[in-house]
């Protein structure tokens, strides 16, 4: 059986291959015609921004084609629908996904090698061109849309919010259990705390962290300094080191007033404030210093799509500076193009604040950074 | 009657405070959360109230198709799994046959190797079969949750029924089929009717199986109502669509006591 | 009743081989060989015969000594049975002396306890661990009630090693107890009054009369529910501490954070493995039941 998985991942030729066989042989009979089954693995209301503002004018431009937005139910169930994919692969059938979106390619294991995804940098996407390279974190995750994480509080009893790293940790040792994070692997927003954490002892330099540098050797000295910074600042957290399982209870904790301050993705506290989930003194604020790692949403196109080719159609009006627009105007966003290529108004408008991307952390140095949070900063908690 | 319970009555008194306290006030919780706009604390009750998250919830066409794609579901895998498992759990409890021992622990074994790591080779298996988004692809992965229970629990009631009651009517010269139909079975059915009825409901809210196979062309309630209430901060969804399901779970409750009466499937219920 | 078991040899009619037990069983098992013995047996055997650094193939035991000696992995084992142990005996705690009452009692309160107690079948997982927090969590409902009667010093379990054990206590509720009162329905009242005329006091007529007769709905709820319990991992991720975690969110968070299918595969079948030994538990003492029935 092993052999056999090691056939599978001689080439991806024989894989190619093998999906052009599944499509002439005909897919069954309820794989819709011309329909893009979409995944999300963001929030809904990423979802109404592609329903009102992607939906209507992708269908108006290819007739025929209908887009069907399909709303995941969380990670876990979108890695479940990526193994799917996979699967199809692995048998030459159509696994009724046509794009995933907000997943990583790294899941799962093996994927990239059978060839699961496309690659976006052999493929000739006519906008590719215009997409800022700073933001690419592989060549298979095609981003779109930008979003930052930021403190979020009530300001009621934060009436100045503090501006450096180094404040905000001299305000959560004055004020303790008034703060939580989520925990890194949870929603990301706890794991933008860490990753700023990590910059911050590392002197704020960034060039520190690229996405081939990992090695344990060259990362050791510096998790050390880590983690002897939030292990001195767990005893003044929620409960005296405790940490929330996701952005949602983050945020709910500080609806319901037990702390004072959390960290949030800019785009759920602007939900949360407008549905009237937290109080209505709460407000959101952003480090001065060195803003917080933030990350940008991109989309997965699967090789073996049963319409693949209106699915990189897609990929590519994704990336046009139509839709990036919006997601700056609509969603309150960042493009994932460069400025110059936006419209004027909006250059004119963000030119103070638009910095040419949000910060971001580099995706294969996550894995270890996490599993040893867990094991040097949560576990510590439990025997002390 | 029973005396010892007869007296006073301070079990019940002490049970249903209890219920109270850990199981009803969460229910009201989400109750009210369905007709919450705003809630803070230290209010006890909530700040704003108010039907909108109603309207957005039933406005939505999806919602009634959804509720009918998940009874049916639910209805044809538990008969499914009745129809094959309840002969098997009889052949366990009361036949004899080699490896037996060995396929009953199969039935847990299956089951307790998590399935996460199970989920790629299952998706092969579906898509090879051509059954990844058909109804049909649906209901075989949600049999396959409902097997375990389906055999263990009638097994052990089979299991229980008084060997020495049907031997009695078998040398009264009662055939094999009738002993069971008439000694067996009826002494088995409380048991039997809890399986069937957690059966549906577990079905009914099975969410795994029904999303890696059946997304995005089946969708059912729960899947509904996970995509509603994924990483939502506003909870409202998911509180209105649970009241909003509770209303037939209950009547459907009630009535099951009242039509079966003295019935012992009734029992079952725990009546 | 018949005595006539007492002198028939251990052929007894109903308990001689029958192929036709083989042809009772064969849908159910070809179900569960096919789509998940199958697949359950490859996984295993991808932990034992597992891939070199030089890409050959070799049988290697390495991952079971990695879990075994990392004093990490051992926490999280040591924390997933206190988790499973201590709900499991709530659950029997408190829904074996609720059969009792439904079994023997009627009325109007009867009804409230047993709608109340099987409420939470109605209530999906999600949607309950929501309801709990806010109910029970910092600043909840309950907190706020016990204020307003001027009960102070309220500890919220969120986020402390019992917020799993309520919810699955909770979760767990109804299939106990609907499992327990359909095995008390076999209880004869007659007996019971019998016993108690001959003086029998509660606690004799639940250890002589009640006890035994539940035994096999006991053993079934208990391997089943230790099996449920102890791969949960929706129930400890919101409610539960960060560290030490229970065996499911750990397999999964190595299966896709720390990207380890090996190690993830490993724990899985540790997992599996001690879980079976609940299952064989329940199977022995059947046999063993149906051994003591025969010599009788």
């Amino acid at each position: 059986m092993v052999m056999k998985r090691r056939e599978f991942l001689k080439g991806t030729a024989a894989v190619g291959l093998g999906s052009v066989a599944a499509g002439l042989m005909g897919k069954s009979a309820l794989a819709a015609e011309g329909t893009l089954d979409i995944f999300f693995n963001s929030d809904t209301n990423v979802v109404e921004f592609w329903s009102s503002a992607i939906k209507p004018a992708f269908e108006a431009a290819n007739p025929g084609t209908t887009l069907n937005l399909v709303s995941g139910g969380g990670g876990a169930s979108m890695n479940a629908l990526a193994e799917r994919a996979f699967a199809a692969l692995q048998s030459g059938t159509d696994p009724q996904i046509d794009m995933m979106e907000a997943i990583g390619p790294y899941h799962p294991e093996g994927a990239i090698e059978a060839g699961l995804w496309d690659d976006f940098s052999k493929l000739s996407l006519s906008n590719m061109s215009k997409v800022n390279p700073a933001v690419v974190d592989n060549q298979w995750s095609l981003p779109y849309r930008g979003s930052q994480v930021v403190m979020m509080y009530n300001g009621d009893k934060v009436p100045t919010p503090p501006k450096t790293f180094e404040e905000l940790v001299a305000w959560i040792k004055a004020n303790p259990g008034q703060f939580a994070y989520a925990r890194p692997d949870l929603g990301d927003s706890g794991a933008c705390f860490i990753e700023r954490a990590l910059q911050e002892v590392m002197g704020r330099d960034e060039s520190l962290f690229t996405n081939e540098n990992y090695s344990d050797e060259y990362a050791e000295p510096m998790f050390t300094k880590l983690w002897a910074l939030l292990n001195d600042l767990a005893p003044s957290l929620y409960k005296g080191g405790e940490y929330t399982g996701g952005n949602t209870p983050s945020i709910q904790l500080l609806a319901s007033g037990v702390i004072t301050m959390t960290i949030a993705w800019s785009d759920m506290a602007l939900v949360a404030m407008n549905e009237g989930v937290v109080p209505e003194t709460t407000a959101v604020a952003q480090l001065q210093d060195l803003a917080f790692i933030g990350g940008y949403s991109s989309v997965l196109v699967p090789t073996n799509a049963a319409n693949h080719e209106m699915s990189l159609k897609l990929a590519d009006f994704l990336i046009s500076p139509e839709v990036q627009n919006k997601v700056v105007s609509d969603l309150g966003g960042f493009p994932s193009i460069n400025w110059s290529e936006m419209s004027p108004e909006l250059q004119a408008k963000f030119a103070n604040v638009a910095t040419t991307s949000i910060p971001t952390f580099p995706g294969p140095w996550e894995s270890h950074l996490f599993d040893g949070w867990y094991r040097n900063v949560a576990s510590n908690l439990a025997q002390g | 009657m029973i005396g010892f319970i007869k007296r006073l009555d301070w079990p019940g008194y002490v049970l249903a405070l209890f219920l109270v306290f850990f199981i009803l006030l969460p229910i009201v919780t989400v109750f009210l959360w369905a007709f919450t706009e705003q809630w803070f604390y230290p209010s006890v009750l909530p700040t704003k109230w108010g039907l909108r998250y109603w309207f957005k919830v039933l406005e939505r066409p999806d919602v009634w198709a959804a509720f009918f794609t998940s009874v049916q579901l639910s209805s044809i895998v538990t008969a499914l799994s009745a129809v094959i498992c309840l002969p098997a759990a009889y052949a366990f409890a009361r036949m004899e046959f080699p490896g037996k021992q060995f396929f009953m622990m199969s039935f847990l074994m299956g089951n307790a190797f998590p399935r996460f790591a199970l989920i790629i080779s299952i998706a092969v298996l579906f898509l090879t079969l051509n059954l990844v988004g058909t109804y049909l692809g649906v209901v075989i992965i949600q049999l396959l949750n409902t097997i375990l229970l389906m055999i263990w629990l009638p097994t052990a009631a089979f299991q229980s029924v008084s060997r020495n009651m049907e031997e009695a009517a078998m040398d009264v010269g009662a055939s094999p089929l009738r002993v069971f139909w008439h000694i067996t079975l009826p002494q088995a059915l409380p048991a039997i009717g809890a399986a069937l009825l957690m059966t549906f409901v577990w079905t009914f809210y099975e969410t795994e199986g029904a999303w890696l196979v059946g997304a995005p062309r089946v969708q059912t309630m729960p899947l509904l109502m996970m995509s509603m209430i994924n990483n939502q901060l506003v909870v409202q969804y998911g509180a209105v669509l649970s009241v909003a399901l509770w209303v037939p779970s209950l009547v459907a409750l009630l009535l099951a006591r009242r039509v079966m009466g003295s019935d012992s499937f009734a029992k079952g219920l725990g009546a | 009743m018949s005595d006539t078991l007492s002198t028939a040899p251990a052929s007894a009619p109903l308990t001689k081989w029958r192929p036709t037990g083989l042809f009772f069983i064969a849908a159910p098992i070809l179900l569960i060989a096919v789509f998940l013995f199958y697949p359950a047996l490859r996984s295993i055997w991808g932990t034992i015969y597992v891939r070199q650094p030089d890409g050959s193939y070799a049988f290697s035991i390495a991952s079971y000594l990695y879990f075994f000696s990392d004093s990490y992995s051992l926490t999280n084992l040591g924390r997933t049975f206190w988790t499973t142990i201590v709900t499991m005996v709530l659950l029997i705690a408190i829904n074996l002396p609720i059969a009792i009452y439904l079994r023997f009692k009627g009325g109007r309160l009867a009804v409230f306890i047993q709608v109340l107690a099987l409420f939470p079948m109605f209530v999906p997982g999600i949607v309950i661990v929501y309801a709990l927090i806010r109910y029970l969590g910092p600043n909840g409902l309950l907190q706020t009630l016990l204020e307003v009667v001027g009960i102070g010093g309220f500890q919220s379990p969120y986020l402390t090693p019992w917020g799993p054990v309520i919810g699955m206590v909770w979760d767990a509720m109804p299939f106990t107890l609907l499992v327990l009162t359909a095995g008390m329905s076999g209880i004869a009242t007659s007996a019971i009054e019998a016993a108690q005329d001959v003086g029998a006091g509660r606690l004799r007529i639940l250890f002589s009369i009640i006890l035994p007769q539940i035994k096999n709905s006991l053993l079934v709820v208990t391997s089943l529910n230790f099996l449920g319990l102890f791969g949960q991992a929706f129930m400890p991720f919101m409610l539960g501490p960060t560290s030490p975690e229970m065996m499911g969110p750990f397999m999964l968070r190595t299966f896709s954070t720390v990207r380890d299918p090996l190690q993830a595969a490993t724990q899985a079948t540790i997992v599996f493995a001690l879980c079976s030994v609940a299952g064989l538990a329940y199977v022995r003492s059947i046999a063993k039941r149906r051994a003591a029935e025969l010599v009788k």
